[in-house]
């Protein structure tokens, strides 16, 4: 049966160890579910919040305890904003690695950055001194173009 | 995740099968990488991983079949993967990693596979 729009959106918060990113995945996974994504798009999206979140565990300094996951699943896209409390960083200054060259390096390292940048449509970073870091990961519904979902 | 490990003979070569239930992410990667490496250190150079069971990777469990996969190839070995769900094998393709590790539809094949010349 297809999905009904929804409009609705869910805060998870989680200590800030990787033990915790198998939460962040749940939520996402079931958010994305309902909204009638198929399984290889909810891997994706569940991928991209994974390395969004991990990403903060390893980079981000002070460490403040904890990040929080708000998923809005609106009718035409899932938005997902991962928020920390970290001095300002962004995965997205450094630039985007090639494939070719992550599977030379002997670090294997940028990987997260090229899953998000691929399992997504959208990623964008905002900084704001009181609240600190917010990544947004936004993925279309098929069907669904940018366009169309900023007149709704 | 839960990890077991059944070694075989075949043409005169010991093979590793490793069998990855649940997930593999930068919390559970570690207790695959200390197993892998531990096989290693005891001379074991031709390892399948069974991922039937495996629902979720992320790029350190994807980093870490590189390095593996890099380990026993320079020993004249292999790393070869059996039985991926298909949500699975798509990231796979997608980030282009079946170009470099083999995937295989069964275990026999994978053993078949390290017989044939790289």
């Amino acid at each position: 049966m297809p999905s009904e729009p929804v409009k609705s959106s869910v805060v998870v918060e989680v200590p800030e160890h990787p033990a915790y990113l198998s939460v962040v995945r749940q939520a996402v996974a079931s958010i994305a579910r309902q909204m009638g994504f198929d399984d290889v798009e909810i891997l994706q999206l569940q991928m991209a919040a994974d390395e969004a979140c991990n990403n903060v565990m390893e980079h981000g300094q002070p460490k403040s305890g904890k990040i929080r996951l708000k998923v809005h699943a609106l009718p035409d896209k899932l938005v997902m904003q991962v928020r920390d409390r970290c001095e300002r960083f962004s995965p997205l200054e450094g630039g985007l690695p090639d494939l070719d060259s992550y599977f030379q390096s002997p670090t294997h390292r940028g990987l997260g950055l090229v899953i998000m940048r691929k399992f997504v449509d959208e990623v964008r970073h905002r900084y704001c001194p009181n609240s600190g870091n917010t990544l947004s990961l936004t993925k279309y519904r098929r069907g669904a173009t940018r366009d169309e979902a900023m007149k709704g | 995740m839960k990890l077991s490990v059944e070694k075989l003979q075949a043409n005169n070569k010991s093979v590793q099968i490793v069998k990855v239930d649940g997930y593999l992410d930068a919390h559970t990667f570690p207790s695959l990488e200390e197993m892998l490496h531990k096989l290693m250190d005891e001379g074991e150079r031709q390892i399948i991983l069974d991922f039937a069971t495996l629902d979720y990777i992320s790029s350190a469990g994807l980093g870490l079949l590189l390095g593996i996969h890099r380990l026993t190839s320079q020993q004249m070995g292999g790393l070869k993967i059996i039985n991926m769900q298909e949500p699975v094998h798509r990231v796979f393709d997608v980030l282009g990693f079946s170009r470099i590790i083999e995937i295989c539809a069964s275990r026999d094949a994978a053993i078949e596979a390290f017989e044939r010349p790289t």
